[in-house]
């Protein structure tokens, strides 16, 4: 078991529906890793940014996902494996 | 001397104390919930990350913290607790995971607790970002049984934060007796003590397991001849008074069961009296560069939240404990004038270090501000007070667009860690009050 931070842009495939974001996939390092669940969902600021937190399972292993709604783009943030 | 002056004092006047312990009395018809979650950070962590769970982990200190500041379930068992150094529970438990705290995630989980709470009621008090009492008494008669009611909101809790993140439920007459048996039957568990049962209680708990009671208290007591509650509820109301002012009056209570403290809700509740922040370092600290760092990322972290809330302080704490003398220095300085800025925060904690090098090396630093005070500072005829003031709004403007530590006082740099946030009750609070309506719910 191991946590490490990654911090690096990634492609999300999500769902925006009923005021409702929900992560459903992400493309990582090449690889596609479909969303089983999202665990926990949180919001949080830099400054005047708004940042979207996602923890979700993929294959096993635990993310943290980030979107920032001002640059609409997604991070990976951190891996638990 | 003056101990055992103390000492047959506090015999004489245990000899006079005449008081009847009366059950009766105790009687409060309020029925009030202390929410304790059970190791909420950690709990927290191991809800959002699954891989977690039924391991022995702990979230460490923000920045390099040196300390735990939650550990797991599991990890308790291994003899692991808040404040254990992290070198201390590697030895305890070597395949411990550590994880850094991820304070937006506690503050939003409360935020949705206490969403769930004051659908029940609006007398909901937050206590810390991991415990709030509810007055539910009129809840009670609609649900007959608080067993009952608590087994709800538990229940509702549970669907709306996650299986892993669970509360223990303290159910009693008032807030003191309430906050102390929520820690019977832990995790996830509920204790209700009934008025009845309070005379019985109080043979059985010592003075410090009471919320508001610490060790320089307890000293006191012990010098009047107080060992026990009981001996507490016994003791003279006038001369407790005496020796404590306002203070006394609440122990004596206290020692009876008796505590007549409402249930306030957040909106109602005084301003903060004082406004501290403290880091223990990860190893001894020899380099004074380095301390005046993190002398200097504490002044702006008590400056920041200070002027947000729009107050100035006048009274500055400085504490510095060494490695080999955790009692340290420090001391207490107050200005004439109120001030509000990171630097003269600053000037006034230097007062209290040496004035070069270390005498030893430095394990935690401390600083905090009383004295709080609100309004307009007084239009300063110096012209360069002027241009410090306009330099720290530009400052905190630039940082509250960009994010903290955009811009700052070169010292702060001189310390590597990462950038920490405001402490878990002031954000809870803050983000509780003002950014409620604004939180997202995916």
């Amino acid at each position: 078991m191991s946590q490490s931070r990654v911090h690096e842009s990634v492609d999300v495939y999500a769902v925006f529906m009923h005021g409702q974001v929900v992560p459903r996939a992400f493309r990582w390092a090449g690889r596609t890793y479909q969303v089983d669940v999202v665990n926990q969902k949180w919001a949080g600021r830099n400054g005047s940014i708004r940042l979207y937190y996602f923890a979700v399972t993929a294959a096993g292993n635990a993310y943290k996902l980030c979107f920032n709604a001002q640059e609409l783009d997604w991070m990976l943030e951190e891996v638990y494996m | 001397m003056v101990t055992g002056f103390r000492s047959s004092l506090a015999v004489s006047l245990q000899a006079q104390a005449r008081v009847a312990f009366a059950p009766d009395e105790c009687e409060d018809k309020r029925t009030i919930f202390l929410l304790d979650y059970d190791s909420f950070f950690a709990r927290c962590m191991q809800q959002a990350y699954p891989p977690l769970r039924g391991k022995p982990m702990a979230v460490r200190g923000p920045a390099s913290g040196a300390i735990i500041i939650a550990a797991s379930t599991e990890a308790k068992a291994r003899g692991i607790k808040t404040g254990t150094p992290l070198s201390e529970a590697k030895a305890l438990c070597p395949n411990i995971l550590f994880v850094p705290p991820d304070m937006d995630m506690y503050v939003n989980i409360c935020t949705k607790s206490l969403r769930v709470l004051t659908g029940y009621t609006n007398l909901v008090e937050p206590f810390s970002i991991d415990e709030a009492f509810m007055d539910v008494t009129d809840l009670v008669e609609v649900y007959g049984d608080p067993h009952i009611l608590a087994q709800n909101i538990k229940r509702d809790l549970r669907m709306e934060l996650g299986d892993s993140v669970t509360c223990s439920i303290g159910i009693g007459p008032n807030k003191m007796l309430a906050k102390l048996v929520s820690h019977f039957h832990k995790p996830d568990g509920i204790t209700h003590v009934r008025p009845s049962e309070i005379p019985e209680l109080v043979k059985h708990i010592s003075l410090i397991d009471i919320c508001g009671i610490g060790p320089r208290v307890l000293k006191r007591l012990n010098r009047l001849g107080i060992y026990t509650v009981e001996q507490l509820g016994r003791f003279p109301r006038e001369l407790l008074v005496r020796e404590f002012g306002v203070l006394g009056n609440l122990y004596w209570l206290w020692g009876r069961g008796m505590d007549l403290s409402p249930v306030t809700p957040y909106h109602q509740q005084e301003d903060e009296k004082s406004i501290g922040h403290t880091q223990t370092m990860e190893k001894p600290v020899y380099n004074r560069a380095e301390v005046d760092g993190v002398l200097m990322r504490l002044c702006e972290r008590v400056g920041r939240r200070l002027r947000s809330k729009g107050f100035m302080a006048r009274t500055f704490h400085l504490w510095i404990s060494f490695q080999d003398d955790p009692g340290g220095i420090g001391g207490r300085h107050t200005l004439p004038h109120a001030v509000d800025s990171t630097m003269e925060i600053y000037a006034e904690a230097q007062r209290f270090m040496p004035p070069y090098g270390l005498p030893r090396p430095i394990r935690r630093v401390s600083v905090c501000v009383s004295g709080l005070c609100r309004g307009e500072m007084q239009l300063s005829l110096v012209e360069d007070r002027v241009k410090k003031q306009r330099l720290q709004q530009m400052m905190d403007a630039v940082n509250d667009k960009y994010g903290e530590l955009t811009v700052a006082p070169a010292a702060h740099f001189k310390c590597n860690d990462d950038i920490p946030r405001g402490g878990p009750v002031n954000a809870l609070r803050k983000r509780y009050a003002v950014d409620n309506k604004d939180a997202l719910h995916p």
